[in-house]
């Protein structure tokens, strides 16, 4: 193998994997220092490539012309030299593409041909004995080289560079006949530096807010020597490192950018000519292009200006605690943004703390703070502020006045408060657009007449006495639908003033049924109707709470079958638990389900068992979940869990018309004063459904959730009776 | 003799492999050199700016999420179509179909025959905006709001789409909406959890919410949504136990935080300082919590502003009311989800049960954000996981109708905080089916949402699992045209 094609061939290999890998790395490639002059090389050696790969693609055109030895010879000399610089070129390339400033799209074209280009050029590094191969990809790889040069000379000299002559320029609003000075470089100061130094501040004994002032320069002497970069001041400063004491502008603070440092660099070296203007500049002036490309940069959202300091962060940072949130707009902004939390906590040094900060406070917000006229002493401090939140707190409005101090107050929230037209009248913020007077003493006359003068006064909501509105129900205290006899029952209504009527015998309360003043007593199940109405409001509908009876409550509960899957409920605790199941909440929540097993319960009423009358439990019925009614109970009792006996067995039938979908029924055993400790209540599921059924045919399951034990039948109303569809065998 | 010549082949070849190897790994060698975080796992710091902290001045603070969970038609709500009313029970052509996906509730029907709205629509306001008649107070507002009629997403089924929505991605376990701006910003009241959940049910056909709707991911658990409760008691076990006042509380922990005291002294174990300050916290929000609750301090009228079912716990118009609430106190993302909008038949009976039960409280937390002067920094949302079809789902007749899943196209709207108020954007067209103008997919409204708040959606990351994960996950355009 010929010496000279190995060692290129393998150079060309190394630096193709070292080119892949920092592509595949891009994003963390960092360059150091010495190497970025390697990078700027590419400008020059890219010329190479291009100039070899014409006279190989010539040398190929005129073969014929050509010996076949020498045009072997010749051809494979200028291949190794094509590729070789190729590949360099396109590392070089690579390296400079990562110094700021480039980040086009061009580039992104210019980048990815070259790379192409340099693999492809090893591939012909390979096959070159490969004739009809090699010549194709030989033609392919000038093809590239040229479209590749075409956008990288778009990059330095602007992308319509070719064609520029040709077509018209687009119009450009920049006033190209304005010097450099003001039409650039001032803007570019006025935006990052004179927030600082300007006639109020001028840190460093520097003002730049004039032109005579700029050039007086500060405590260091003037800003720039012309022709001078190293000894200007301006430049030397922002070109040290951030974290240097003497980096301007300081650290944390909006940076220059590279193109705003490069343009009034260029501008100083240029001879600092205050006179010159982009209109006397040739369009190859790296002047010219400097300024073409701040211009085309894109621009911050502009954010309302401030003169005044960044508050120190650890200062901001100390300010905050449990009853008081400080917060910095934003990095670029010096504003800060004070919220007051906590109504009964509020203390006046919650303010008086903000000493420290009163310039850059901007927005304060102590909404409902318990504070009365005192904090108008401490509010005067703020001489920054734009908005000011007093919604709902104490302050009588007489003080209002001493606020005509905040020459920026934009925005002032009074709602809730008791200040009053005149109150306003007194009120002279030049700046004040907004008001928020919602919820005051004040008519609606006379916020009209304020904002005719001009101030947008907000009065939000005023109700329309005319409008009704339908009130809600009104609702069963503490939500408790088992009673005892000594349980008192509470309807109430959260809107005040409203007058609820109820009935307690099953019909519907109207206008002559009693009204609900006191809390009730029953001592028996009882269906309780009820609605309210106010004057003003539509009545509302009515609601009906079913009241059942505790009786006596076992000491303890046993579950004799697990329950069916996730339908565990409370566990068996449910059945006792004092409260109705929800048949909103079927299948979950306080009901016990059973598919597979029957459900058995061992209920302990104690060693000195009271006689009882009535056993029931209640279940649900869920047409989706196939909960329907049990296809027959059992009661068992006996004073050994061992040794129970069969009191009675009921069947009972599960009939579309009787049984709506999603309610709930009771069903009860009657019993002749039996005193027993131990009961045993069993229910079993039906093992087909009926044939109206959703699921007809399939096994059903069984929903409980309470059971009760009565020492007498309860009385009037007592649910127990009219579902019961039950006949004794 | 001819073994040998192979072997040779073979060596060189070898050689001739090893050699290149040795190059390639020189030259990775070299080019690691360059890379200084590709061997040791990156530098750690992942965020050019410290947290709690926006990336640019916000122009909200807070937002407000009014979820109308099940998908609420936009055809009778905010996209009027009339030329559904006048192509009643014709097929949609299939060329405005397209390739369109359709659910397995629609995909064997026979036919898909137009449907118009039943509601009729006026337009209100200066700007002009449709609104339905089922919403005639939100019709009120039109000049607060601006109306999204071109939101599209990439679902067709209630949960991806949900999760989708909250969380920027279709599989669950990503971190919510209000956990990324948790994250981002810290909280404004640290008395209070910085993300808060309300939810109720409505009387229409409802599909279910799980916590992972507003789950913190992968981010720390801090950021988790805190689910209220639908009682009396929003947060339960505030209380001091009975018998014991609040000076007992304070001496308790006073003496408790001593014992702590000690206890670090010997150990020096930072998470004993942990536990002292979640003691205190608790503390503190047995009397933040009450303070926000507490209604004693406003008029009667908000009553009536609100509905009367607003002093219903539980209820969509408390839960504004509450989220109002909490919102003012410095909570940075209030959830609500309002259950009950998948009307795939029956639509004509439920979608105006379900109109009644937002339409007044919705109107009323923007008017009462304003009448405070809070709408400024406060983003009110309001809208489902997808839109429905413009054809029927199931029998048509004159009185009733359904519609199916379409997640091409829907609308939202919004309002404060920044968005423009009193415009619609995007156009659908005439069919109500595919976007004609301004689409904005809610990786773009996601975008725009962050943007809003100060946050650059690019920006807020979060490493996991090697890689950086955001809420617009490599997507999302912030929408310039509705921000004012």
């Amino acid at each position: 193998m010929d010496r000279l094609e190995r060692i290129v061939s393998n150079s060309i290999f190394s630096l193709l994997c070292l080119l892949t890998i920092l592509l595949v790395f891009e994003e963390k490639v960092f360059i150091p220092l010495w190497l970025q002059p390697i990078g700027r090389m590419h400008p020059m050696i890219l010329h190479f490539p291009i100039g070899f790969i014409v006279l190989l693609v010539m040398a190929n055109v005129f073969r014929s012309q050509l010996q076949e030895e020498a045009f072997e010879k010749v051809n494979k000399f200028l291949l190794l030299l094509t590729a070789f610089t190729t590949v360099l070129t396109a590392l070089m390339g690579f390296f400079l593409s990562l110094e700021e400033g480039y980040t086009s799209e061009v580039l992104s074209i210019h980048k990815w041909i070259g790379v192409g280009v340099s693999y492809l050029m090893y591939f012909l590094v390979i096959f070159h004995r490969k004739k009809i191969i090699y010549r194709w990809s030989l033609y392919a790889s000038f093809v590239g080289i040229v479209i590749a040069g075409h956008f990288g000379a778009g990059l330095t000299h602007g992308i319509n560079f070719l064609t520029e002559p040709i077509f018209a320029k687009e119009e450009e609003p920049f006033d190209k006949n304005e010097p450099v000075l003001t039409s650039l470089i001032l803007p570019i100061l006025e935006s990052k530096c004179v927030n600082c130094h300007n006639a109020e501040k001028h840190k460093g004994e520097l003002d730049i807010s004039t032109l005579e002032k700029l050039h007086a320069g500060g405590k260091n002497g003037p800003l720039w020597m012309a022709g001078n970069t190293d000894s200007s001041q301006l430049i030397a400063r922002a070109s040290l490192p951030l974290d240097h004491k003497k980096h301007m502008p300081p650290k944390g603070k909006p940076q220059l950018t590279e193109v705003e440092l490069s343009l009034i660099r260029e501008w100083i070296r240029k001879g600092a000519d205050e006179t010159i203007s982009l209109a006397g500049l040739d369009k190859q002036d790296t002047l010219f292009v400097l300024a073409q490309r701040h211009l085309s940069a894109e621009k911050p959202v502009a954010g309302p200006q401030y003169t005044f300091d960044f508050a120190d962060a650890d200062l901001i940072e100390s300010l905050n605690n449990p009853y008081r949130t400080v917060v910095q707009k934003a990095p670029n902004s010096p504003a800060v943004d004070v919220k007051i939390l906590g109504r009964q906590t509020f203390k006046i040094e919650l303010i008086a703390e903000l000493k420290a900060i009163k310039d850059q406070v901007v927005s304060l917000d102590m909404a409902y703070a318990q504070v009365g006229d005192e904090v108008f002493d401490q509010l005067t401090q703020f001489q920054n502020l734009e908005e000011l939140n007093l919604n709902f707190t104490n302050i009588s409005g007489d003080r209002l006045s001493s606020l005509n101090g905040l020459k920026k107050l934009k925005s002032l929230s009074l709602s809730g408060t008791a200040i009053t037209a005149s109150m306003l009248e007194e009120l002279k913020n030049p700046e004040i657009e907004e008001l928020f007077v919602w919820n005051t003493p004040m008519s609606q006359d006379e916020i009209k007449q304020i904002s005719d003068k001009g101030i947008k006064l907000i009065s939000g909501f005023v109700p329309d006495e005319r409008e009704m509105l339908p009130l809600t129900a009104p609702l069963l205290a503490g939500g408790k639908k088992i009673i005892t006899p000594q349980d008192q029952v509470e309807l109430m209504h959260k809107i005040k003033g409203v007058t609820i009527r109820y009935t307690d015998d099953g019909s519907d309360p109207d206008s002559t049924s009693n009204v609900y003043s006191q809390p009730l007593n029953y001592d028996g199940n009882i269906t309780l109707k009820a609605y309210a109405y106010k004057e003003g409001w539509l009545g509302s509908d009515t609601v009906t709470f079913k009241l059942v009876q505790r009786g006596v409550k076992p000491r303890d509960v046993e579950l004799l079958y697990p329950t069916t899957g996730i339908f565990k409920g409370k566990g068996k605790l449910t059945l006792i638990d004092d409260e109705v199941g929800n048949v909103r909440d079927l299948p979950y929540f306080s009901w016990l389900g059973f598919y597979n097993t029957p459900f058995a319960a061992i209920a302990d009423l104690g060693d000195d068992p009271p006689a009882i009358q009535v056993v029931a439990f209640n279940y649900g019925i869920d047409q989706g979940q196939k909960a329907a009614v049990p296809a027959s109970a059992e009661l068992w009792g006996g004073n050994s869990k061992d040794d129970l006996k069969l009191l009675q067995t009921k069947k009972l039938f599960y009939k579309k018309e009787e049984f709506r979908d999603r309610t709930s029924h009771m069903f009860s055993f009657d019993l002749d004063n039996s005193k027993y400790r131990y009961y045993k209540i069993m229910a079993y599921p039906m093992e087909q459904l009926p044939e109206w059924h959703r699921h007809k045919g399939k096994k059903a399951g069984i929903f409980i959730d309470q059971i009760f034990f009565y020492k007498e039948r309860p009385k009037a109303g007592s649910p127990n009776n009219k579902k019961l569809i039950a006949q004794g065998t | 003799m001819e073994k040998e010549f192979l072997e040779r082949g073979l060596n060189i070849n070898r050689r001739h492999f090893l050699g290149k190897a040795a190059l390639g790994v020189g030259s990775a060698a070299l080019g690691s050199l360059m890379i200084p975080d590709l061997l040791n796992g990156g530098s750690g710091s992942e965020n050019e700016l410290p947290l709690g902290f926006t990336h640019f001045a916000p122009k909200a603070k807070r937002i407000i999420f009014l979820f109308q969970n099940g998908a609420p038609s936009q055809l009778e709500s905010f996209d009027y179509k009339p030329l559904l009313n006048e192509m009643y029970d014709q097929d949609l052509p299939e060329s405005v179909r397209g390739n369109q996906r359709v659910t397995g509730m629609t995909a064997n029907q026979e036919r898909f025959p137009l449907v118009g709205s039943q509601f009729g629509f006026k337009q209100y306001g200066q700007s002009g905006t449709w609104v339905s008649d089922i919403f005639p107070n939100i019709a009120k507002i039109t000049d607060d709001i601006c109306v999204i009629k071109t939101i599209h997403t990439e679902a067709i089924n209630h949960d991806p789409a949900l999760t989708f929505f909250q969380t920027g991605a279709q599989v669950g376990n990503r971190p919510s909406m209000g956990s990324w701006l948790s994250y981002g910003l810290g909280s404004e009241n640290k008395n209070l959890p910085a993300f808060c959940v309300l939810l109720s049910k409505g009387r229409g056909n409802g599909q279910g919410v799980y916590s992972k709707l507003w789950t913190n991911g992968f981010l720390d658990s801090v950021h988790q949504g805190v689910q209220f409760s639908a009682s009396e008691d929003p947060i339960l076990y505030l209380n001091n136990p009975e018998g014991h006042s609040s000076e007992d509380r304070r001496k308790m922990l006073d003496n408790l935080a001593s014992l702590n005291e000690m206890s670090y002294q010997d150990f020096g174990d930072p998470e004993i300082h942990t536990k002292i300050q979640q003691y205190e916290m608790a503390y503190r929000m047995q009397t933040a919590v009450p303070d926000v609750t507490d209604i004693s301090k406003e008029p009667d009228h908000i009553v009536k502003m609100y509905g009367s079912d607003c002093m219903v716990p539980g209820t969509y118009a408390s839960n504004c009311l509450l989220a109002r609430k909490l919102s003012e106190a410095g909570v940075r993302f209030v959830q609500l989800y309002h259950q009950g909008w998948d009307q795939h038949g029956s639509l004509a009976q439920e979608m105006p049960l379900q109109a009644e039960d937002v339409d007044r409280a919705s109107a009323a937390l923007i008017t009462d954000l304003k009448q405070r002067g809070l709408l400024d920094e406060t983003l009110v949302i309001w809208g489902g996981e997808f839109g429905r079809t413009n054809y029927c789902q199931g029998k048509l007749t004159k009185e009733n109708y359904g519609r199916d899943h379409h997640p091409r196209c829907y609308s939202m709207w919004m309002a404060g905080g920044g968005v423009k108020a009193g415009i619609s954007y995007g156009e659908t067209d005439e069919f109500g089916y595919n976007i004609v103008k301004d689409p904005v997919h809610i990786h773009d409204l996601h975008a725009t949402i962050l943007h809003l708040m100060g946050l650059d959606h690019e920006k807020l990351t979060y490493k996991y699992l090697g890689r950086r994960f955001r809420l617009t996950d490599v997507h999302g355009k912030v929408v310039p045209g509705i921000i004012a």
